[in-house]
């Protein structure tokens, strides 16, 4: 009788752990699912990194960068083509924009998100 | 009795939860480190999955002086120094990328050519000095190119006096080659390192060793667009398309990639090719060598060579290679995957 109620704390205890063990792996999966964020890189240096909740212009040497409605674009520039300016607003995970002349790079974060691991254009 | 079946149901639970959670934690990517920069007229990054951000610092600094070695608007490349003098030595690695360039000039019959450099600084497509040159202007800029008369011996480059020799088309897949020497030292698990659109594809991203998703942009939409999506396990990846540098004038898109014979953008149907090869400098020369061939023969040169190739035409038809049919899936219903006949 004595070891059937050993047995049963056994597991009990093996059960226990298990919950205890997919508890954290999915605590652990949900905090690494934060907001979406933008890294901008200018020189090869994050210059910041910056929360697309939150609507602000940001201005570097050379470039004016704007977050609106979750999304981030080079709003205005100094450099002669312009082209980081046509490329629009970023939003997806993965999005990268640039300045070449002015050696900035937008880049976005979204761990909620799935995206490819590379782009080839 | 009791005891035994509630020993097995519980055993059996408790396998079936721990395979669950271990299948879970193979697939999950290992802790990466990312670094971005602007080198190279574009935009060059290195992810590394489970290895340090040294390694991914030490990439970028690879591809700033990979830059400074081939780069025609640095004063004293070596690509530079060739123009300036006629001939210049170069290291084995720069040796060999013009052997390379030299070979698929002629197995492309002309088609991918680097001495165009005086053709493409008249265009000057995505510069400042951008414009439709006039026709005597590309008839004499064409008299000076001939791929031919580029020759190599031992670590000695020579060109024909008056060439411009030009390797955009091939030094971001090159840059990526360099990369893999650094990661091949560095003991990380995985990396994925972007020259712009040039890919490096390193070892592997999680311990199940599941593949890795490459995005081809669709070349009719914005960068953030995708036409399809490459499931590779490694390798290297670059793509040509007339998207990537142009200007417009009287509703004509005029683009970068210029015809080694007639002097003008390349206009053969296609609006992309992507190549997919074990050699960095190998995807990024073939993907502009197909793309000035067109759909036939480039197809025929992919297929010769044994490298898998994308081609987006201009009415949205997808053409793969055989290597490529079980691994590539649209993004998007306005392409078609279009058989390619083979004669
Ligand atoms: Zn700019």
């Amino acid at each position: 009788m004595k070891k059937i109620k050993k047995q049963t704390v056994g597991d009990l205890a093996v059960i226990a752990c298990v919950i205890i063990i997919c508890g954290l792996w999915f605590s652990a999966l949900q905090s690494g699912g934060k907001s979406p964020i933008a890294i901008i890189y200018k020189d090869g240096k994050i210059a910041e990194e910056a929360a697309l909740s939150e609507d602000r212009v940001i201005r570097l040497d050379g470039v004016v960068i704007q977050i609106s409605d979750g999304k981030i674009r080079f709003a205005d520039a100094d450099c002669p083509d312009r082209l980081c300016v046509k490329s629009g607003w970023l939003y997806k995970n993965g999005d990268t924009a640039a300045c070449v002349p002015s050696k900035t790079v937008i880049t976005i974060k979204n761990n909620r998100e799935k995206a490819p691991y590379a782009v080839t254009f | 009795m009791k005891k035994i079946l509630k020993f097995l149901i519980s055993a059996v639970a408790f396998i079936v939860i721990a395979l669950l959670v271990a299948s879970d934690l193979f697939k999950t990517d290992y802790k990466t480190h990312e670094k971005s920069a602007v080198a190279m007229g574009t935009v060059v990054s290195a992810c590394i999955y489970g290895g340090d951000e040294k390694t991914a610092q030490d990439i970028i600094a690879s591809i700033e002086e990979t830059e400074k070695l081939i780069s025609r608007n640095i004063a004293d490349s070596c690509v530079s120094l060739l123009n300036k003098n006629g001939q210049t030595d170069v290291n084995g690695d720069v040796a060999y990328l013009f052997r390379l360039c030299k070979d698929v000039c002629s197995r492309s019959d002309g088609c991918f050519d680097i001495t165009t450099g005086e053709l493409s600084s008249l265009w000057d497509i995505g510069g400042e000095k951008q414009r439709i040159p006039q026709k005597n202007e590309i008839e004499k800029a064409l008299e000076k190119v001939d791929g031919t008369s580029v020759s190599v011996s031992n670590n000695t480059v020579k060109i024909k006096k008056g060439q411009t020799v030009d390797l955009g088309a091939a030094g971001k897949g090159f840059a990526a080659d360099r990369a893999f020497e650094i990661l091949e030292k560095s003991g990380v698990k995985g990396a994925v390192v972007s020259v712009g659109g040039s890919i490096l594809l390193y070892g592997r991203h999680n311990p199940s060793q599941q593949k890795w998703s490459v995005a081809v942009r669709d070349p009719f939409g914005s960068s953030s667009d995708y036409a399809g999506v490459l499931e590779l396990s490694g390798g290297y990846i670059s793509t040509s398309g007339d998207y990537e540098r142009y200007f417009e004038k009287n509703g004509k898109r005029y683009h970068h990639i210029l015809s080694p014979f007639d002097g003008y953008p390349v206009d053969n149907g296609l609006k992309s090719v992507t190549i997919v090869a074990d050699e960095g400098a190998v995807s990024d020369i073939l993907s502009t060598a197909c793309f000035v061939m067109d759909l036939k023969d480039g197809m025929k040169l992919a297929d010769g060579l044994g490298v898998q190739a994308v081609f987006i035409d201009k009415n949205k038809n997808v053409y793969l290679t055989d290597g490529l049919k079980n691994c590539f899936h649209l993004c998007s219903d306005e392409f078609n995957l279009a058989e390619y006949e083979k004669d």
